[in-house]
């Protein structure tokens, strides 16, 4: 037997078959690496390793979180129990104050922070000041302050005391000290000036990127018609913003929903008096992390999630991306 | 051109904050100790270390450095000393472990410890240990929990260790509701820092100047009527009357003889002993005697600001404020004298109750587990330890053979004593017998209700007026549907 | 522009106003944190923050206990800061240039559809899924490690899609010009298309660089050595409910604003050119 196979090792055969296997392979490793550099493959692996990231990053969390929403986690087992801890939010009193907090910052933040830095866009971009760049620097560092500082200096700000800063500006107008951080109103207000304070300038950043795209030539003629800038501003700029402003929106709108540390800083902590500050994502961090109810606080988190989705989709659907990512 | 100069300019930042942050990281010490011992001495923020804790810090650290050891580790370099991982929320701690690492050594030089105090933010802390005791990894050997959270590592499978036999050679001498306070089913899972004793803080001067005298002051009615005189005489604030925490209302309940539970065990925070705590308090909050604190708890920043600057002229609290007091309270040094919490009648014996505190717990899981216990028993409820939590950290000893040590209770040298005008002591030794702890603090309900108590109930019946049993069965409910499963 | 004679003036006042009101309501914090750089921390506990100057209490002790050798940890808390954010925004400018070239210059199936599908997926707020993703970090024995806080951040919804924008703009000639030169399409990339975008690149490395250095809740989750901790979670260190120190508090946190305003002011000119280079055309 062994004979045999010596002897066929040997054989032309053989060997031609091996030679030929050889050149299969480098072949295929050619074509592999022709492949790789060619311009069907490059795409996708420029695209590879963000897609990675995003699937175990992303994509597997939430999945989790789906999962775990129709469980009771407790520490090493979970159990199913189906719509259970959906059930239990529904009634639960404070998760209905941390969505009507979340929806109240949300709105008041979209009500001050989209027009107002529009029109500050505005302003600058219409020349009418000079000496624009100090302001445009100015407004934007407060964005690059982190949270944890911005938040305990407002903290310090919003005092109780006489001697707190805002205590002492309202004297300035004859007002009293005000318990800022313990009222419902107060809070409300203390929280959305600090949110202000920090992304006023970032807005209007956004906007003033966004008006260079107009030409001025359509400002000169609008002039030359007899339009006033007011009459500018509403029928040339607001409409031709629509891309910024659906942008900053979008963002803002995230922001609101997802609000959570401004409020941990401002109050110290998650327990703010009678919750006034309390968001749904604070709740969730309630839940989840200080209270270890991961299954109840996964299902605060899809809530959320679905929300967020609705109104982003919605969001883009009516100003049309859809339709236009068409043309692209 | 500017944007190279900036680029330098943060370039040279980058390179001194890496030499700074790497270099000195191992030739100046512990990271997280010798901050503390310089942070007080600086701030005055945290209590002061004492002059041989910050002498053995530096020579332990010098030494561990030398030996090519683990930089942020304090005590014995030798090589075959125990090492400990220990998780605390504040650099408070660190000294004080320095310290009781250092008589260790030097009483047992046959089991040689090092320990590594890692400090992490307060609700961090808490979370984190959790999540290590679930799963099993990543748990510290040794961890201070704060009594506010210790119930919710004591449900289920206990991660903990038992150390009731390390702590029997101090146990008939320590405060025994404080050891119930850390325990489950007789079983010891951790030693407490100090017994928290509540007591009544009353300022001598301003009482005086009103023409009040504190001594006189023995039931609630009593009290009461000195806070309304207090304040028609001056128009300032006479008691204290936090939002934000329970330490006063805890106390009220325990000697109505109420807990936040029915005799079941469940909850049952609308019953009518605490309906009538409340009233009783939201009572005196009308006749003047106590008063919102800025800021809704006494033991905060605006808190201190208010007392220091005489706003208030009496306090409800724990003896361990003695540190606030000191630091933070400087214009009052003086003025300040320490009585017994007043009483219903001559029947109650709750004569003062355990608040606040932080529970020293051992990791079953750790293989230093045994060793470890015996430490942190020592380091909690010897003599020894006791006296050092007097002496640096201002907290009332839970060993109370010191309480009657003249060498302490008379100690001149001590800040503390030497701030109040009388002895703090006499109050304790007066109350020994009456101190109590709720039964419901012991159950895996209590930092729920604590925490539905601090942030709504309060402020809904004291802040915003709203009716008391209204509230309370808004919050009977929540907390019903939170343990319903 | 055109004279409208007085009522120029009229609104340029009015214009003026209304910006300084503004800059005075953003500087005041800032100023006010400046002067308790100078305060003691036990000021900051008895009298709040304001904005008095009371000279005698003013003094340099703060900067000399940060900068002497006591603030040990509050340095390592910045160089940590430092190489994350220098790591972190490397990385993510890469990859995120990657993808947008990726989807920019190439024509593949369902492109559009995978395009919209990323987007969406990642402007879902992060909290959402930092619970599961803190139990994955956990499963994976990932925790305590900069890998993990650097991974969930590869890459950045709005900086794929400003690149995207940006690398629209550039005509394909140079890409064909390229192939006909011989180069591979990664040669392409990172040879011809990579120095173009450089503006792009000013303005994205300010805007994460922000993000990460101010970046608490992730590193707050997955770290736990203190001596991996970064600036804002060291800082909060500081805030406990046994005392906060003031005094570290308030200097650090002066400090901690310092390297990254530095950045903007540096790179401010790519900043409005590069968004103006097509970020938001929508």
């Amino acid at each position: 037997m062994e004979e045999r196979w010596v002897d066929w090792k040997q054989s032309t055969l053989f060997q031609n078959q091996v030679h030929e296997f050889g050149v299969e392979c480098f072949e295929t490793e050619e074509s592999m690496k022709k492949f790789f550099y060619s311009t069907k493959a490059a795409p996708f692996v420029f695209i590879c390793p963000f897609v990675l990231t995003v699937v175990v990053f992303w994509l597997l969390p939430i999945g989790k979180s789906v999962m775990m929403s129709f469980q009771n986690v407790l520490q090493g087992q979970e159990e199913w129990i189906g719509l259970r801890n959906y059930r239990q939010l529904l009634n639960d009193r404070v998760f209905r104050i941390a969505v009507g907090n979340t929806f109240k910052f949300t709105i008041g933040m979209l009500l001050l922070l989209i027009p107002l830095p529009m029109v500050l866009a505005c302003i600058i971009n219409s020349r009418i000041l000079k000496y624009t760049k100090i302001f445009k620097t100015i407004y934007f560092i407060p964005a690059l302050t982190s949270v944890v500082v911005a938040g305990t200096v407002f903290r310090l700000i919003f005092g109780e005391g006489d001697r707190a800063l805002m205590n002492q500006v309202l004297q300035l107008f004859g007002g009293e000290s005000v318990k800022w951080l313990r009222l419902r109103t107060t809070g409300y207000a203390a929280l959305l000036i600090l949110a202000c304070w920090r992304w006023i300038g970032v807005n209007m950043m956004y906007y003033i990127a966004g008006l260079q795209n107009i030409p001025a030539e359509l400002y000169e003629s609008a002039s030359i018609d007899g339009a006033n800038g007011f009459r500018q501003l509403v029928g040339i700029s607001i409409p031709l913003l629509k891309p910024t402003t659906t942008y900053v929106l979008t963002i803002s709108i995230n922001a609101g929903l997802s609000m959570f540390i401004e409020s941990y800083m401002l109050w110290k902590g998650n327990n703010s008096p009678g919750n006034i500050g309390l968001t749904i994502v604070g709740y969730l961090y309630r839940q989840g992390i200080e209270k270890n109810a991961m299954g109840y606080a996964s299902a605060v988190g899809i809530l959320l999630l679905l929300v967020v989705l609705a109104i982003n989709m919605t969001q883009l659907y009516l100003t049309g991306f859809f339709r236009k990512e068409e043309s692209v | 051109m500017k944007k190279k100069l900036a680029l330098l300019i943060a370039g040279t930042m980058v390179m001194s904050a890496a030499l700074i942050g790497c270099g000195s990281g191992q030739a100046g010490g512990v990271p997280a100790a010798s901050d503390s011992q310089e942070a007080p001495a600086e701030s005055g923020a945290s209590g002061e270390a004492v002059d041989e804790a910050v002498e053995t810090e530096e020579t332990a650290a010098e030494e561990s450095s030398a030996s090519g050891e683990d930089v942020s580790a304090i005590g014995s370099d030798d090589p075959e000393a125990t090492e400990l991982e220990h998780w605390t929320f504040t650099e408070l701690f660190t000294a004080f472990y320095a310290d009781m690492v250092e008589q260790w050594n030097e009483e047992n030089p046959d089991k040689p410890i090092r320990i590594n105090v890692h400090v992490l933010p307060y609700d961090d802390m808490h979370n984190k240990l959790q999540i290590a005791l679930n799963s099993g990894t990543g748990a510290p050997d040794t961890v201070d929990i704060e009594v506010g959270r210790f119930s919710g590592f004591t449900e289920g499978d206990v991660q903990l260790m038992d150390m009731t036999e390390y702590a029997q050679p101090y146990k008939e001498y320590v405060v025994d509701s404080r050891l119930q306070l850390f325990s489950r089913d007789d079983k010891l899972y951790g030693c407490p820092t100090h017994v928290g004793a509540t007591v009544a803080f009353y300022n001598e001067k301003l009482l005086g100047d009103a023409g009040i005298d504190y001594t006189t002051i023995r039931t609630w009615d009593d009290f009461k009527e000195a806070g309304s005189k207090y304040y028609e005489a001056t128009g300032k604030a006479f008691g204290n009357l936090d939002t934000g925490t329970n330490m006063f209302f805890n106390l009220l309940l325990a000697q109505l003889g109420g807990d936040y539970l029915d005799e079941a065990g469940s909850i049952s925070v609308n019953n009518e002993k605490v309906a009538e705590a409340l009233q009783i308090m939201k009572d005196m909050q009308e006749a003047n005697a106590v008063s919102l604190v800025p800021g809704g708890n006494v033991d905060a920043d605006e808190g201190y600001a208010a007392y220091n600057s005489g706003e208030f002229a009496v306090m409800i609290m724990p003896l361990w404020m003695s540190n606030r007091f000191v630091n933070y309270m400087t214009d009052l040094d003086g003025q300040i004298a320490v009585a017994p919490v007043p009483v219903f009648d001559d029947s109650t014996t709750v004569l003062s109750a355990c608040n606040g505190g932080t529970g020293t717990a051992v990791v079953k899981t750790s293989e230093k587990a045994d060793i470890a216990a015996e430490f942190i028993t020592y380091a909690k409820l010897s003599e020894y330890a006791s006296v050092i939590q007097w002496d640096t950290l201002g907290n009332d000893p839970c060993n109370m053979s010191v309480w009657t040590d003249a060498s302490v209770t008379e100690n001149p040298d001590n800040r503390y004593l030497a701030y109040y005008t009388n002895n703090p002591f006499d109050t304790l030794n007066a109350v020994k017998d009456g101190i109590m702890i709720l039964d419901s603090q012991t159950t895996k309900y209590y930092p729920s209700i604590g925490n539905s108590f601090n942030t709504e109930v309060f402020n809904a019946v004291f802040e915003n007026g709203d009716d008391i049993q209204e509230i309370l069965d808004i919050v009977q409910d929540e907390l019903e549907n939170e343990f319903a499963y | 522009m055109k004279k409208y004679g007085t009522s120029l003036a009229v609104r340029r006042m009015e214009s003026w106003l209304l910006f300084m009101m503004i800059a005075l309501f953003i500087m005041v914090p800032l100023y006010a944190l400046f002067l308790a750089t100078f305060k003691d921390g036990k000021d900051m506990i008895q009298y709040g923050l304001n904005l008095s100057l009371e000279w005698d209490r003013m003094h340099l002790k703060n900067y000399g206990m940060l900068f002497s050798g006591s603030a040990q940890r509050y340095w390592i808390w910045y160089r940590n800061s430092m190489l994350l954010t220098v790591a972190q925004v490397a990385i993510t400018l890469l990859i995120s240039a990657c993808v947008a070239y990726g989807f920019a210059a190439y024509e593949f199936p369902f492109k559009n559809l995978a395009f919209v599908f990323v987007l969406i997926i990642m402007s879902i707020p992060f909290e959402i899924l930092m619970l599961p993703l803190y139990q994955q970090i956990n499963d994976m024995k990932m925790s305590d490690t900069y890998t993990a806080v650097l991974l969930p951040f590869l890459a950045h919804a709005s900086t794929i899609f400003f690149f995207r924008q940006y690398i629209s703009g550039i005509p394909a000639q140079i890409r064909e010009a390229g192939r006909i030169d011989g180069a591979t399409e990664y040669g392409i990339f990172f040879k011809l298309i990579f120095p173009i975008m450089k503006p792009s690149f000013a303005a994205m490395a300010i805007m994460n660089g922000m993000n990460s250095w101010n970046n608490f809740l992730w590193p707050l989750l997955a770290l736990r050595s203190d001596t991996k901790y970064t600036l804002p979670i060291g800082l909060n260190t500081l805030i406990t409910p046994y005392g906060n120190n003031y005094d570290l508090l308030i200097v650090g946190s002066f400090f901690a604003i310092i390297p990254i305003v530095i950045l903007f002011l540096a790179f401010q000119k790519y900043f409005i050119e590069g968004m103006t280079a097509g970020a938001v055309k929508g």
